[in-house]
């Protein structure tokens, strides 16, 4: 019986061969202060090996967007594990933004992908603070 | 005195209530009821992610095996996948010209049964993803990679070269 179950176990670990996903999608924020924080959460669901992410925010037209930062750049996630991303945002009028996550490097030895996944959550912060 | 009057009233009433929502009718239709909450997270993410290959004749590169990925996304979005247009190999960066509908032997394709507005162009692939329920996709990226002639010039017997795709997911 346990032999069954190791071998089902083994059947099922292709399917858990993941990449990397981000949370929250699509939100719509209204900041009473200057400046607002957001947290995304980044989960490395790969099961091969460590991969860096970097984390970049676009206007809606895909221009680097000003008037963001976070403590790092770029994030370095254990298979399997989840970081939660602060990002401070300036509330300037009306806002639309694409705040992304992108694959940049495999392995300890930071390897360059070559196929790049990238996660992107659309974000509007509406400026009510005036 | 005045009491009883008014419970009496209200013991009629509500019996009267209560007979009219149990009165005996032809619908004979029961159902189970339940709510789904928040069965799929909002988002997208990847698997089975697989290099393609490609060999260079003259100044073109052309795929011999497509690269492959699999998309599952939940919610309103849109996939795309571009290309850095940057040939990497020998510690240099060239440019080129990726064509994702360049004649190659491994071609470019979506494959996804409720992805709308499949679009394969010359430097660009993408598609949108429905606003209910899960969205599956495969994705093939083949097509060809031309370099100009002074890149030519630059290139290195044996020696890897890549040029790199990146999936974009708008969630």
């Amino acid at each position: 019986m346990k032999k069954l179950l190791a071998a089902i176990a083994l059947a099922m670990v292709p399917t858990l061969s993941l990449a990397h996903s981000m949370s929250p999608g699509f939100e719509v924020e209204y900041a009473i202060a200057p400046t607002i924080k957001k947290t995304y959460t980044l989960t490395n669901e790969y099961n091969e090996c460590d991969k860096v992410f970097k984390v970049e925010v676009f206007n809606k037209d895909w221009t680097p967007a000003d008037g963001w930062r976070t403590k790092k750049d770029t994030y370095k996630l254990k298979s399997g594990s989840k970081r939660e991303i602060e990002i401070e945002f300036k509330a300037d009028g009306v806002r639309k933004l694409l705040v992304c996550t992108t694959l940049v490097e495999i392995g300890k030895n930071g390897k360059k992908a070559s196929i790049v996944s990238r996660v992107c959550s659309r974000l509007i912060i509406n400026d009510v603070s005036r | 005195m005045k009491t009883l009057v008014i419970s009496a009233i209200i013991a009629s009433v509500t019996a009267s209530a209560s007979f009219a929502t149990s009165a005996w009718s032809n619908d004979n239709d029961v159902s189970w009821n339940g709510n789904s909450g928040v069965y799929h997270s909002d988002g997208c993410s990847y698997k089975d992610q697989d290099n393609g290959e490609m060999e260079l004749d003259g100044l073109v590169w052309s795929t011999t095996k497509a690269a492959t990925i699999r998309i599952k996304s939940h919610g309103s979005g849109n996939i795309k996948v571009t290309s850095s247009n940057s040939l990497v190999g020998g510690g240099l960066s060239f440019p080129v010209t990726v064509n994702y509908n360049g004649t190659a032997d491994a071609e470019s394709s979506i494959t996804s049964a409720k992805g709308t507005s499949q679009q394969v162009n010359n430097n660009m692939i993408s598609y949108q993803t429905a606003q209910n329920g899960v969205t599956q996709a495969l994705i093939k990226i083949g097509g060809t990679a031309t370099m100009h002639t002074a890149t030519g010039d630059a290139i290195v017997n044996n020696t890897d070269y890549t040029i790199t795709h990146t999936v974009t997911c708008l969630q």
